[in-house]
């Protein structure tokens, strides 16, 4: 069976990544895949798609010129008509240049969502052409894939539709630690706390609680250190409000060998104000870390009934804080149930789903 | 002179059914053997039917001596083989005609060191057991269970003189010895149809022992799948031996797992395409909430690695509780 994604580039960000490797779990498994490039060469990835066709189309068009969009179309459409199923990776680009490539044909479309679009767009406030384009092709498209509940409520809710049957829920995943699932270590928690953040240093992700958490810890008799992987726009405020208050935050910038500052940190903070699925979470439970997150959307799929251990109602440091002290007594548990919860989420059973998936319609 | 092929023949109270077994091996259309019987200290007339049936045939040779299990009995039977190879043979199966002619063509034209055959069951229970024919197949159907029936098995002598059974595998003594043997490089075959018919009966340590026996077959698990795999599949070798063991209960995302890892098998060794019909449909078979999901997963897998004629009933019915779904079959069950 033959596949096509339709993405903008590989480059770094979260929905390459998942792209890259849902393709090579498939090739894998015995699918034809083939990514389409339509908005750049670049390829990051390019040691986990060596088993996939790369093709890119961003040669023969360019978004901002109309005279190549012919040519783009005719390139993206011979590559639809070769295909038995082909995948909108993520909106705007991608998903224009699926739909409109497979326009007349019989061939099957599906629209892979990562964000939760109501509240993505209520925050960044989409280019008004943009959503109604977007809201067009989805409203129409038969079907859809979600990464998780939230973000499937959320598309209801940005396309002011009810859930539709041909929406379905996908959640990603992302490659075992390199040890495989370690059970966490016995040494934890550190005095102080270790906390890690994973992520751009962005409005989005509310530094500003990173800083209330660490401060309101501190207020309990609980000292912690805050560690960032990440980069960003308020990168330097964090820095100058962090020494203002004494506050211990490290920075490392944006690098590899996140499990493994996972397993030396005794919790993950995750702060956002909408996450539609959290990779970072599920590395984290694949390593044992114990999570503690505001209401962020789709991350409350993954502690099922046990939500409320991992969640606050009220995005605030003082909640956060509160959360890591109820937490404290039951770390090593918390531990071993997320690592078993990862499981859940391991590349082969989800790839499994995706075969049933593309089976469907056989 | 010495023959070219010694049956081992392990002998324990089989007299009931013993006379049957002697008699499909002298009348095998090849020969040149020699038969080593050894009455494993029966309490029964097994003895005197070994002795009677040795003074007819020349080429059995008997020894008795006081009970000292199956697996020392297998080991005693292959140090006293003069062979070029060694045929195993149970006390109440019987042999068809040409089982020694087919298998030695076999390993002549196939190089192979071991060689065994499908088999027809009998008695208590009815059917064939198809095994994968060749090497690759069956290195890969060894990460599951054995892959040869261990009564029609041909081995060279040499072989099996360097590898003895290993007391330790009691109960799985033969999937235990072809793990061994997979990783020091001999190269395995079957034969493609029934050469032997298999008595089955409540008796057999199959049957009875089958807890210590999984307990032996995961410990063979553990040693062999981390050294077969390839690279990049051995991460996934602790949570392949948990879900390989055959009385394990899958969930369907477990299903999903296995499912996804025998793909990635193939897309490594093609050969093994025919290893894992009969295995994947074992596995469908003990996810018990099995959903319309896996029906289409299925149909992948049914695609990837082709079911024997043998399983296509099994396959519908497992095919119909899928689409029927976990609730409706429990509703069904709950009538009955």
């Amino acid at each position: 069976m033959k596949i096509v994604f339709f993405v903008r580039d590989l480059g770094l960000g979260g929905v390459e990544r998942c792209v890259t490797l849902v393709a090579a779990g498939l090739a894998a498994c015995g699918f034809d895949i083939t990514i389409a490039l339509l908005g750049g060469s670049r390829n990051l990835w390019a040691a986990q798609t060596d088993s996939v066709r790369v093709v890119d189309l961003s040669t023969v068009w360019h978004g901002k010129k109309p005279w190549t969009w012919l040519a783009g179309w005719r390139a993206a459409r011979a590559l639809a008509k070769d295909a038995d199923v082909v995948i909108a990776s993520t909106f705007l680009m991608p998903l224009y240049m699926a739909w409109a490539a497979t326009r007349g044909l019989n061939q099957r479309l599906i629209a892979w969502v990562h964000g939760p679009k109501y509240e993505l767009d209520a925050f960044a406030k989409m280019n008004p052409i943009h959503r109604a384009a977007c809201q067009f092709i989805y409203r129409r498209l038969p079907e859809i894939l979600c990464v998780s509940d939230h973000t499937r409520q959320s598309l209801a809710r940005w396309l002011g539709m009810p859930v539709q049957p041909g929406w379905q829920v996908m959640p990603n995943f992302v490659e075992a630690p390199p040890d495989g699932f370690a059970p966490p270590t016995t040494d934890k928690p550190h005095t102080p706390l270790q906390l890690l953040f994973v992520g751009r240093i962005a409005e989005e992700k509310q530094p500003h609680l990173w800083l209330d958490t660490l401060e309101a810890l501190a207020a309990r008799g609980l000292p912690a250190e805050l560690t960032v992987l990440g980069e960003g726009p308020l990168q330097n405020w964090v820095k100058d409000e962090a020494t203002r208050r004494r506050l211990t935050v490290h920075f490392h910038g944006q690098i590899g060998g996140v499990s493994e500052f996972m397993r030396r940190a005794d919790w993950l903070l995750l702060t956002s104000r909408f996450e539609g699925f959290g990779l970072v979470v599920l590395e984290a439970m694949q390593v044992g870390l114990p999570v503690v997150s505001t209401d962020s959307g789709g991350v409350s799929d993954f502690f099922q009934q046990r939500v409320d251990e991992f969640v606050v109602i009220e995005a605030t440091g003082a909640a956060l804080a509160a959360k890591i002290a109820a937490q404290l007594p039951h770390h090593a548990e918390i531990g071993a149930w997320l690592t078993n919860r990862a499981r859940d989420y391991e590349p082969e059973v989800l790839l499994g789903k995706w075969v049933a998936l593309l089976e469907e319609k056989q | 002179m010495t023959s070219r092929i010694s049956i081992v023949l392990p002998c324990y109270n089989a007299a009931a059914h013993l006379p049957e077994t002697l008699a499909s091996l002298s009348a095998q259309t090849f020969r040149d053997f020699e038969c080593i019987a050894i009455d494993d200290g029966s309490r029964d007339a097994t003895r005197q039917i070994l002795e009677a049936h040795a003074a007819q045939d020349p080429r059995f040779c008997i020894i008795s001596r006081e009970n000292r299990g199956l697996i020392a009995t297998l080991n005693e039977g292959i140090a006293a083989a003069r062979g070029e190879w060694i045929a195993r043979m149970d006390a109440d199966d019987i042999a068809h005609t040409d089982r020694l002619e087919k298998q030695l063509a076999q390993v002549e034209a196939t190089g192979a060191d071991i060689c065994g055959s499908w088999i027809r069951f009998f008695g208590d229970r009815q059917g064939e057991w198809h095994l994968p024919g060749d090497d690759a197949a069956i290195r890969a159907h060894l990460i599951f269970n054995v892959a040869l029936a261990h009564p029609t098995v041909l081995a060279r002598a040499s072989l099996l003189k360097a590898h003895p059974y290993d007391q330790a595998n009691e109960f799985a003594e033969d999937y235990g010895l072809w793990c061994e043997l997979a990783l020091a490089g001999a190269k395995f075959a079957n034969v493609p149809q029934v050469l032997l018919d298999y008595r089955t009966h409540a008796g057999q340590i199959s049957q009875a022992r089958a807890s210590a026996q999984r307990a032996t077959g995961q410990r063979v698990r553990e040693r062999y799948i981390p050294a077969y795999l390839p690279e990049d599949l051995k991460p996934l070798a602790p949570r392949l031996i948990e879900l390989a063991e055959p009385a394990r209960l899958l969930t369907e995302d477990e299903f999903c797992w296995l499912a996804v890892f025998l793909l990635r098998l193939l897309n490594w060794q093609p050969l093994c395409r025919t290893a894992f019909g009969p295995i994947w449909l074992d596995a469908l078979q003990r996810t018990p909430y099995a959903g319309w999901r896996l029906a289409l997963l299925t149909a992948r897998l049914a695609r990837a690695f082709p079911l024997p004629r043998s399983e296509g009933r099994r396959y519908l019915r497992q095919l119909a509780r899928c689409i029927a779904g976990p609730r409706v079959c429990g509703w069904l069950k709950g009538l009955r």
